[in-house]
């Protein structure tokens, strides 16, 4: 029985081996080769030099006869060959006296004579792994992501001492605050995607979203039944006390003030990576409005974080952890993109988060139905539209 | 707070960094690889030393009535050709090579050239100068196996050229199909060091722009390969612009000037000057002696095409090596070799 089944198990699969094998090995289908694809990943402005990172995504091997800057070719040292085996990446390196603050288009030939492009919206010098320019952009992972946030923790008192009604107010607002964020990092997922050419993003993106939510959701509800039943069994039965205090557990909050936390920290590493991607390559200069944008925009994060807590007792460390877990990944997310050539991994973080921010507003919902509260009541849809608006609006300056 | 949380959110920051340090791992920095078009070589069939000096005068017979029949034969192939450093493209050309061969008779000669299209496509060879329209190149397209024999007076003297009238023309012509055809005057010009110029270009990726840009098919060649000329000896270039695209491309000549005939249908030159542009098409006989020794650039005064290949040097001596092959064969045509 085991034996027929197994085999019951095994033959599509071979028939499809020998289909695919077919396809492989018949003159039927000769004589269509693929047409190559390049993509330029990143071009750093080094003294006289120019450095080219390139990514062959297309289906089949290339090799790279020439490169070009402003359509004029250039002399330039490729490794760690011209040939580039698919998804498999070179850097070119020309001497290049090029000036700071112009634009410059930079071309690869490859040797069917098909070029592929990239402009580079201003010429600025490449960042230095030093000391200093670590520093740098620490400083700025830290006002756009750290004081923010930490800021946005300071309204917990006052939350604390709000009525229920307001508290979920606060909740579905952030709810809405978070919805909108999770759509944001979905966007920029796919930007990047699209921007580097990254292979499969347009199905990596939405997988990776829906495996995060499902497994948090998964571990959610493993580490809530082991203990106590059900999930939000202690909130019930404060909630139907009606008391506003929560003596012991808090358990059940706290876990989704840090998922909160880690949503919002994943989001703000892929955030970090694109902004110091953007400074690294002069794609954008990044302007004193960008910051205080990125500033308003991420204080929301730290109000996110604070509102599922309120009704709890905590304590200032788990305030500060929480913070920390959401804020410090911008500095991170700012070294890696600075220094590092990895889009694909600033699209899986976005993605990752996105997931993770989306699991985390399906759990404040959860939350506040184990209250007692009513999700389509006048308050609580005010909250998540003032959500989605405050969102909208701090957004519009990034 | 239980330790699930802290395991879970450890696990999550740890997963994506790892995975994106598998994805995002730089090469390390090795040897690495030259890439230039102006200081590689091209290991191609185009031969532009040889065709520089190579003239095809045909197979010379006495008609009954005296007149001189020069017997051609021209055959179109498709070719795959190295036309920058590893830059493939395909090509279809007159004799295995672009430009197709240099075919020479003097005026009032009978020119017979017979086409043999061995190419995937109908073409032609239409011929510029005088001649009856059923000779003209145009109607009668040969098909692919098919043969056609051209036949006319040359006349009148000048420097003309012939190309595939097919449409579309401009592809026919970016593929590499055309050639020079002079007619030399009766009497001859005074003896010159003579050598054949064809400005071309490639669109390799057929976006209706050129990627490259040369004299005699290979950009830079002539900056690797400096032509030798000596100092006091008359140069004269037969200079045809046969570059698509592009409405203009000239020819810009360091330390001397030349005196230039329009067509090559005078011996009166019409100008005595170190630039000269040309349209598509057009064409030029230039002369000039060098008085200092050295090396002298020559290029299109469009920097864009010079920058992409349309480049060259004069190296200007004393006397000749006497090894030095190249600069003296005159005998033979660059394509000839590749036949098949």
């Amino acid at each position: 029985m085991r034996v027929t089944m197994l085999i019951l198990a095994v033959v599509p699969i071979l028939l499809l081996a020998g289909v695919v094998y077919y396809i492989t090995y018949s003159p039927m289908f000769d004589g269509r080769e693929p047409l190559p694809s390049i993509v330029i990943e990143r071009v750093e402005f080094k003294l006289n030099l120019i450095v080219v990172h390139i990514r062959n995504v297309g289906q089949d091997a290339v090799t790279i006869a020439q490169a070009d800057i402003d359509d004029a070719p250039v002399d330039a040292i490729i490794t760690p060959t011209n040939v580039l085996q698919r998804l498999s990446s070179a850097q070119l390196m020309i001497n290049y006296r090029w000036v700071e603050g112009r634009p410059y288009e930079i071309g690869v030939t490859t040797s069917d004579g098909t070029r592929f492009a990239s402009t580079v919206e201003a010429a600025t010098p490449a960042p230095e792994p030093s000391t200093e320019q670590l520093l740098y952009f620490a400083l700025l992972g830290t006002y756009v992501g750290v004081i923010p946030v930490a800021l946005g923790l300071l309204w917990f008192p006052l939350m604390q001492r709000v009525g229920e009604r307001w508290n979920e107010f606060f909740l579905s607002l952030t709810a809405g605050l978070l919805a909108l964020l999770a759509i944001d990092a979905v966007v920029e997922a796919f930007e990047t995607a699209d921007r580097f050419a990254v292979v499969g993003g347009e199905v990596l993106i939405p997988a990776i979203i829906i495996s995060t939510f499902l497994l948090l959701l998964l571990t959610m509800n493993r580490a809530d039944d082991s203990k106590s039943g059900s999930r939000y069994s202690s909130i019930r039965t404060d909630a139907t006390q009606k008391t506003g205090e929560y003596v012991s557990p808090t358990r059940g909050v706290l876990y989704i003030a840090y998922m909160v936390a880690v949503g919002i920290g994943l989001h703000n590493l892929g955030e970090g990576l694109a902004i110091g991607a953007a400074l690294a390559v002069g794609a954008v200069a990044l302007s004193k409005f960008l910051m205080i944008g990125f500033t308003i925009h991420n204080t929301t994060e730290g109000f996110a974080i604070a509102s599922p807590m309120v009704r709890s007792q905590v304590r200032i460390t788990h305030l500060a952890i929480l913070g920390m877990i959401a804020g410090i990944p911008t500095i991170i997310g700012a070294w890696i993109g600075g220094f590092m050539n990895m889009p694909m991994a600033s699209v899986v973080f976005l993605a990752v988060g996105a997931g993770a921010i989306l699991q985390v507003v399906y759990a404040i919902f959860g939350l506040m139905r184990g209250r007692g509260a009513v999700i389509s009541s006048r308050h609580n849809i005010a909250g998540v539209v003032t959500g989605i608006l405050v969102m909208y609006v701090t957004g519009i300056f990034v | 707070m239980n330790i699930r949380p802290v395991a879970i959110v450890l696990l999550m920051i740890a997963m994506p960094i790892t995975g994106a340090l598998i994805v995002g791992v730089e090469h390390d920095v090795g040897n690495g690889m030259h890439l230039s078009s102006m200081h590689n070589d091209v290991e191609s069939s185009i031969d532009p030393d040889t065709f520089l000096t190579s003239f095809d005068y045909g197979r010379v017979s006495i008609l009954e009535d005296g007149t001189v029949l020069r017997e051609f034969t021209v055959t179109v192939e498709d070719v795959t050709l190295e036309v920058a450093p590893n830059i493939y493209f395909d090509a279809w050309t007159y004799n295995g090579s672009i430009p197709g061969p240099t075919l020479r008779a003097t005026e009032g000669d009978r020119v017979r050239v017979t086409f043999l299209n061995n190419g995937s496509h109908p073409h032609t060879i239409h011929f510029h100068g005088k001649h009856p329209a059923e000779m003209d190149g145009v109607f009668p397209m040969i098909p692919p196996g098919g043969r056609f024999v051209y036949e006319f007076t040359a006349e009148p003297f000048g420097l003309h050229l012939y190309h595939c009238h097919v449409d579309p023309v401009a592809e026919h012509i970016n593929r590499g199909l055309y050639g020079v055809f002079i007619v030399d005057p009766r009497p001859a010009r005074e003896s010159a060091k003579e050598m054949v110029m064809v400005l071309n270009g490639y669109d390799t990726d057929f976006d209706r722009e050129n990627n490259f840009y040369t004299v005699n098919g290979v950009p830079f060649h002539y900056v690797r390969n400096p032509i030798e000329v000596k100092r006091g000896e008359l140069v004269r270039i037969y200079l045809v612009n046969m570059t698509e695209f592009d409405l203009i491309n000239n020819f810009h000549l360091h330390g001397d000037l030349f005196r230039l005939y329009r067509t090559g249908t005078s011996l009166v030159p019409d100008e005595f000057t170190d630039m000269v542009t040309l349209s598509q098409g057009e064409r030029a006989i230039l002369e000039f002696r060098y008085d200092y020794p050295g090396l002298y650039m020559f290029h299109a005064h469009v920097i864009e095409f010079s920058d992409k290949g349309w480049m060259g040097f004069f190296k200007v001596v004393d006397d000749y090596d006497d090894d030095d092959e190249g600069s003296s064969s005159s005998d033979g045509n660059a394509s000839d070799d590749e036949g098949g």
